[in-house]
């Protein structure tokens, strides 16, 4: 990685002044929302590692320099800024890269965090969390975190959750709270647990179910959408994708329903069905039934009313 | 004109045609579409050969880091795609001692490795070209000779047409040498996108640029390649697939690499990007146990023939040969 030196300051002028007062002063006092200034006090690593080569922020304008191609996913969901800073242990057997990406919201902290689960909860760790064999993500309050083992150099999954547990212990947001409402309306029998992805736009849609450039379903950061893939029946490998989206009005619903009927990327990606409750509009994908749709139109169609006598 | 020459020539001529649009597209120095229209028309009954070479060495962390390992299998691919004995006299069918080479490596999140970058630097250097005349880069920093493979800190900038002046001003000859990765933007990355790292003035939007590549899920990538300095001067292709990324990147969870331990070499950069389509693909599908889609697909490798003419995308008119190791080998 080219990103070297001690402290690079990546903001516009105005942010620099705000960054080097924060330098200066103590670490996060939690009383209010944190800044992207306030991230680097969340970085806390265990005992034995000490922060050696890039300390870095990036705000939306200029992410693009870090995960060039890439930026875009996160600013679909609300970024504000993030703190990169990376740390070696006294027996310097590798070398773990911090990141705390800082959203808008918890939603969409979750948000980013649901689009990619690989690996397995340890548990204890932030609000959700996933940890590989050389990454561990979580997310928590507004802020979503990458631990990486920069080197691959393996072995180091118990340094990376010991990383989890110190920078979620700092960040002063309690774990489990924030989460999108939306996903308690997907029904959760056949779910496949790790699809399940809250999102906003439709380049994020995309790569999971391509409806091109066209955005048929009119995505934006003024929507709010799950979706997740279905295995139907036990010893069927035959699988469909559920996407529910929430608009500010049924009249978009509406709208966006009857765009994807016409849209021929939404034939060719397998449209089974489509349908609206109110503001909420339902679609899915791939192999599944009449039958199953109409049952889950129902179930979720109840769910949703709930929603709203709470 | 000796034999390897006018086996270059002849080999060059397969994918680059030059005709009247030339003499202008240079003045221009941006992408003709028509150019490429008519390019394409000549060229749709021609195949491509790839040569894909596995060592089951190379899929070891420790094998990735040789860059002896790295040279034998660069000289493998090029001697069979050639038909020569040695790699000397291979690589001199892409490059005369005379030429200034410019290598675009990739130096983003899976990076093409390094010591395949030296190994390549080296083999040229055996083959006449002066050290100093090797330029290694990606976007606007460059390192010279074998020593670019590690390290990059010169820049040439870019000229009024945003295309870096290691293009348009020194190199005489371009080799292309990306990492391939999956691409949550593109589908995936691999030769055709490779030149996104040799212009500037681009952006996701693409707001007041000349190359907007983006819309469409990157559909009009091709143009780059078709930008007439990197056409023209495109000698090879070789891809680095020793750990390609298989889902997600370009930023890299680690659970999505492998390692596959392959090199491919061609002239023809779509149909580098057409089995690797096809290669990641199938690893997707391996990997799940059921058909897991390229999303977005990756529109611009068919583009880059059927608009862009820049080579073949049609499966059944690539060669692949196939060496080395065998197993799971997927294509």
């Amino acid at each position: 990685m080219y990103l070297t030196g001690t402290v690079q300051v990546l903001f516009s002028p105005l942010l620099t002044g705000v960054f080097l007062t924060a330098v200066l002063a103590c670490s996060y006092s939690g009383s209010e929302d944190p800044s992207i200034d306030d991230l680097r006090s969340f970085a806390v690593p265990p005992g034995n590692w000490a922060q050696d080569g890039i300390d870095v922020f990036y705000g939306p304008a200029n992410l693009h320099e870090y995960v060039n191609g890439g930026a875009e996913r996160y600013l679909g969901y609300g970024f504000s800024g993030l703190y990169i800073a990376d740390f070696t242990n006294s027996s310097k057997q590798g070398t773990l890269r911090v990141e705390i990406y800082l959203m808008d919201n918890p939603a969409n902290a979750y948000g980013i965090f649901s689009s990619d689960r690989s690996g397995r909860d340890p548990g204890g760790i932030g609000s959700d969390a996933d940890l590989g064999d050389y990454l561990l993500q979580f997310w928590q309050g507004p802020c979503f975190v990458r631990v990486q083992d920069i080197d691959l150099s393996g072995g180091l999954g118990e340094e990376l959750a010991q990383f989890g547990r110190k920078i979620g212990a700092a960040i002063p947001f309690p774990a489990g709270e924030g989460r999108p409402r939306l996903l308690k309306a997907l029904p959760s029998e056949g779910v496949v647990e790790e699809s399940i992805c809250y999102f906003h736009t439709h380049i994020s849609l995309n790569s999971f179910v391509y409806l091109g450039d066209s955005n048929p379903l009119n995505l934006g950061m003024q929507t709010g959408a799950v979706t997740a893939e279905y295995a139907l029946g036990r010893s069927s490998r035959k699988y469909c994708r559920l996407v529910l989206v929430r608009y500010p009005s049924p009249d978009d619903a509406r709208k966006a329903a009857r765009a994807v009927k016409l849209s021929p990327e939404a034939q060719s990606a397998g449209l089974v069905d489509i349908s609206t409750a109110g503001n909420h509009l339902l679609t899915v994908f791939g192999d599944a039934p009449a039958d199953w749709f109409n049952r889950i139109k129902l179930e979720i169609a109840d769910t949703l009313s709930r929603f709203q006598e709470e | 004109m000796s034999a390897s020459e006018e086996r270059k020539n002849i080999g060059r001529r397969d994918f680059i045609r030059h005709g009247a649009a030339t003499a202008v597209g240079l003045g221009i120095g941006l992408a003709t579409e028509s150019r490429a229209q008519s390019d394409h028309k000549s060229k749709k009954d021609t195949r491509s050969r790839v040569v894909l070479v596995r060592d089951a060495a190379a899929m070891t962390p420790e094998g990735q880091r040789e860059s002896e390992l790295m040279g034998g299998m660069l000289e493998r691919a090029v001697c069979a795609y050639t038909g020569e004995q040695d790699g000397v006299s291979a690589i001199r069918h892409f490059i005369n001692p005379g030429d200034t080479v410019g290598i675009k490596m990739n130096v983003m999140m899976t990076a093409t490795h390094p010591e395949l970058v030296a190994a390549l630097a080296r083999l040229l250097v055996r083959a006449g070209v002066s050290n100093e005349k090797i330029i290694v880069w990606d976007r606007d920093n460059a390192g010279i000779g074998v020593k670019g493979a590690y390290e990059r800190k010169m820049h040439y900038g870019f000229g009024d047409n945003s295309v870096s002046r290691i293009i348009t001003e020194e190199a005489t000859a371009l080799i292309n040498i990306p990492a391939l990765k999956s691409h949550w933007l593109s589908g995936m990355a691999g030769a055709i996108k490779n030149w996104c790292g040799a212009v500037t003035a681009i952006n996701v939007r693409d707001y007041d640029t000349p190359f907007p590549i983006h819309g469409d899920s990157c559909a009009d990538l091709g143009m780059l390649g078709a930008i007439d300095s990197i056409r023209d001067k495109s000698r090879l292709v070789l891809l680095d697939c020793l750990q390609p990324l298989f889902e997600g990147g370009p930023q890299v969870n680690p659970a999505y690499l492998w390692r596959y331990g392959g090199l491919m070499a061609a002239e023809d950069p779509v149909a580098v990007d057409t089995l690797c389509t096809k290669l990641l693909q199938a690893k997707r599908d391996r990997h799940r146990g059921r058909p897991w889609p390229i999303n977005p697909p990756p529109k611009h490798v068919p583009l880059a023939d059927t608009k862009w003419g820049l080579g073949v995308a049609d499966p059944e008119r690539i060669d692949l040969i196939a060496l080395g190791e065998e197993k799971d080998r997927l294509i």
